[in-house]
């Protein structure tokens, strides 16, 4: 029982101490005005403003350099901004739990690229509602509870690459395509604009079309079945080039490459090689988008107008031109 | 079996110690919301830890849960969507759902005289391509208008202040914590975790038991699914909860609940979940680098373990 006693007091010692931290804390933030510190008057800080972002994954090589070129890109402008991200971990609930705790820190501006469109949009909205303004990067949400939408027209990209196949392949042929993250805006878009296309082409078959989460090992998994179960492959549609090097992998692997249209999104450094090297026929640069994403970030915070919607434009590469935008020194 | 006050309350006071830690670091750590947020995002998480509690004392693991929760969120989903049936009944449904994947992980293991961690293992992937098949790959979004007790589950908040979330979690935990205290089946999950032979010998029907345990795992993890879809405003995919199981098992140890069996509890597993939400948030509001906070996570959690072991 006395036991008891002492284990109650000191809960209580530390629940006390505890929430003299907690309101310590709060007066400090709440303090406005310059501090007086021994009679001296404390020289004004600049007020910098704290723009949060935050990332759906950062598994991927596309947005890890998405968020390394907006740290470039921050630091452009150290002295007006600070910038803080989270990493979702490519799961709904942990992206919810980030962007509360982005406005918990009292961020002034959201970039958010959900990972998908339902789940994200409440949280954002009441952002949003909030008077913070949001930026949506690459993807956006299902309300128009945002500031700017940024990202590059998926559905464009879609269509041209579905002309380069049927060009490739004289308008004949049997076609793998590998999707992305189902249900994402982005695998939608790319798969639709593509279907646009070749499927007013009779001689064109999509035999088969699975998900591999714009993922590389998973698409090498879906490209080897693919070639178990068809004695006949012409073409590779993949939703980005992890995934196209992925299907190449398999391709290699049973010499099956010579001759193989494949087709991937985003103009990834190694691709790039790919194309160079013959093993790859097109690419399509895909832009992050975040170099625009802080500077328009910064045009909302000087009070300047922006539009909702701001498109992103897109380049095909081909072995005729990828010299030109092959960078070895990339990050990507 | 005496314990020392430090052994019974360590968890408790390491929990404690978190917080202040938090509220120095972080001036934004106490405000309202944030708690409010805090008490929110562990629910789910807690439910399933509170299943796997049940199942860990009793000598046993169940990896399943993640696969279940995914199963039992396309399960109601689809109910409305696929069969338009009311929402009431697509949330029983979704609940059956889960108690019978934890029925069956119970069956195999005693009747089929199996071991726990192959028998889950097995259904952890099993139930998941069942969810798959069920949607088709694809997810179901419901329109959250249509579905107003499914969001309130995962999104309201009681009188703008209690997460309904956070309720629902409160009154899990009540709950199993008066079957675990207070009857003779919490009782014999004890009795299992310390020793089976002596519980069986004591004339109990300790495959009942067993299947009961499970079953109940699998009941709290569709219980965390359905909520799920809620908290993600009507949609729900056959790949929620991935790796949902490893966290589970973390909080339930972190909270100092033996992984041998016998010894712990809900409040240990309150606790533990309650560690893990507030290290992700507060490595969250101190703007800690994702690589980083994996980093700091993972040493922070063989630091607890080794603090709730020492003594032993």
């Amino acid at each position: 029982m006395k036991g008891k006693t002492i284990v109650w007091v000191i809960v209580i010692v530390v629940v006390l101490v505890a929430l003299f931290y907690a309101f310590r804390g709060r007066g400090e933030r709440r303090a406005t005005g310059p501090l007086v510190s021994g009679g001296k008057i404390s020289a004004p800080k600049k007020k910098k403003w704290l723009i949060g972002f935050s990332q759906s994954t950062m598994i991927d090589p596309w947005r890890i350099n998405m968020l390394k070129q907006m740290q470039d890109a921050v630091k452009e402008h150290e002295d007006e901004i600070d910038f803080i991200y989270t990493d979702a971990k490519n799961d709904n609930n942990k992206q919810i739990a980030d962007v509360q705790d982005l406005v918990t820190r009292g961020i002034d501006l959201l970039i958010i690229s959900p990972r998908e469109a339902e789940p994200l949009t409440p949280v954002v909205s009441e952002v949003y509602k909030k008077g913070i303004p949001v930026i949506t990067l690459d993807r956006n949400i299902t309300t128009s509870d945002y500031t700017c939408f940024i990202g590059a027209s998926n559905l464009e990209i879609g269509r041209k690459a579905g002309e380069r196949m049927v060009k490739e392949l004289g308008g004949k042929g049997v076609v793998v395509e590998i999707e992305g993250i189902l249900g994402a805006t982005p695998t939608i878009e790319r798969s639709k604009g593509f279907h646009e296309v070749v499927d007013k082409y009779k001689g064109i078959k999509v035999v088969l079309k699975r998900p591999a989460d714009y993922l590389r090992e998973p698409a090498r998994k879906i490209m080897e079945d693919a070639l178990q179960a068809y004695k006949k492959i012409d073409g590779v549609y993949a939703h980005n080039d992890e995934m196209a090097l992925g299907a190449l992998a398999a391709a290699k692997a049973v010499g099956r490459d010579k001759g193989l249209v494949i087709i991937g999104i985003d103009g990834q450094k190694e691709a790039f090689t790919a194309i160079m090297r013959g093993e790859m026929t097109a690419t399509y640069i895909y832009p992050n988008g975040s170099k625009e994403a802080i500077e328009t970030a910064l045009k909302i915070l000087k009070g300047e107008k922006v539009p909702k919607h701001i498109t992103l434009p897109t380049v095909e590469v081909t072995k005729e031109n990828v010299n030109q935008y092959y960078n070895p020194n990339a990050y990507f | 079996m005496k314990k020392t006050i430090w052994e019974r309350y360590r968890v408790a006071l390491g929990l404690l110690i978190l917080i202040i830690l938090s509220s120095i670091i972080s001036p934004d750590f106490t405000r309202p919301t944030n708690i409010q947020n805090v008490v929110q995002r562990v629910s789910i998480m807690g439910i399933m830890a509170i299943g796997m509690t049940f199942v860990i004392l009793s000598g046993g693991i169940d990896l399943s849960v993640g696969s279940v929760l995914a199963a039992s969120a396309c399960l109601t989903a689809g109910a409305i969507k696929y069969y338009h049936l009311p929402i009431a009944i697509a949330i029983l449904i979704g609940l059956l759902g889960g108690a019978f994947f934890g029925f069956l992980n119970g069956i195999f293991i005693t009747k089929g005289k199996m071991q726990p961690f192959v028998v889950t293992l097995a259904l952890m992937t099993s139930v998941r391509g069942f969810a798959f098949l069920y949607t088709n790959g694809q997810p179901i979004t419901l329109e959250p208008s249509e579905v107003p007790l499914l969001i309130n589950l995962g999104l309201g908040k009681i009188g703008n202040f209690l997460p309904t979330q956070t309720l629902i979690f409160i009154l899990v935990a009540l709950i199993s914590y008066i079957l675990l205290r207070f009857t003779s089946f919490g009782r014999y999950v004890y009795g299992l975790g310390g020793n089976e032979e002596a519980v069986r010998l004591s004339g109990v029907n300790v495959e009942r038991v067993k299947v009961l345990i499970y079953t109940l795992s699998g009941l709290l993890s569709g219980l965390g699914g359905i909520m799920m879809v809620g908290f993600q405003n009507g949609l729900a995919n056959a790949n929620f909860g991935l790796g949902y199981e490893l966290s589970a098992i973390a909080c339930v140890v972190i909270g100092g609940t033996s992984l041998a069996g016998g010894t712990g509890g809900v409040g240990n597993t309150v606790i533990g979940t309650l560690i893990i939400g507030i290290l992700d948030n507060i490595l969250n509001l101190k703007g800690v680098g994702t690589y980083m906070q994996e980093m700091i996570r993972g040493a922070i959690i063989i630091f607890a373990v080794y603090i709730s072991k020492r003594k032993e």
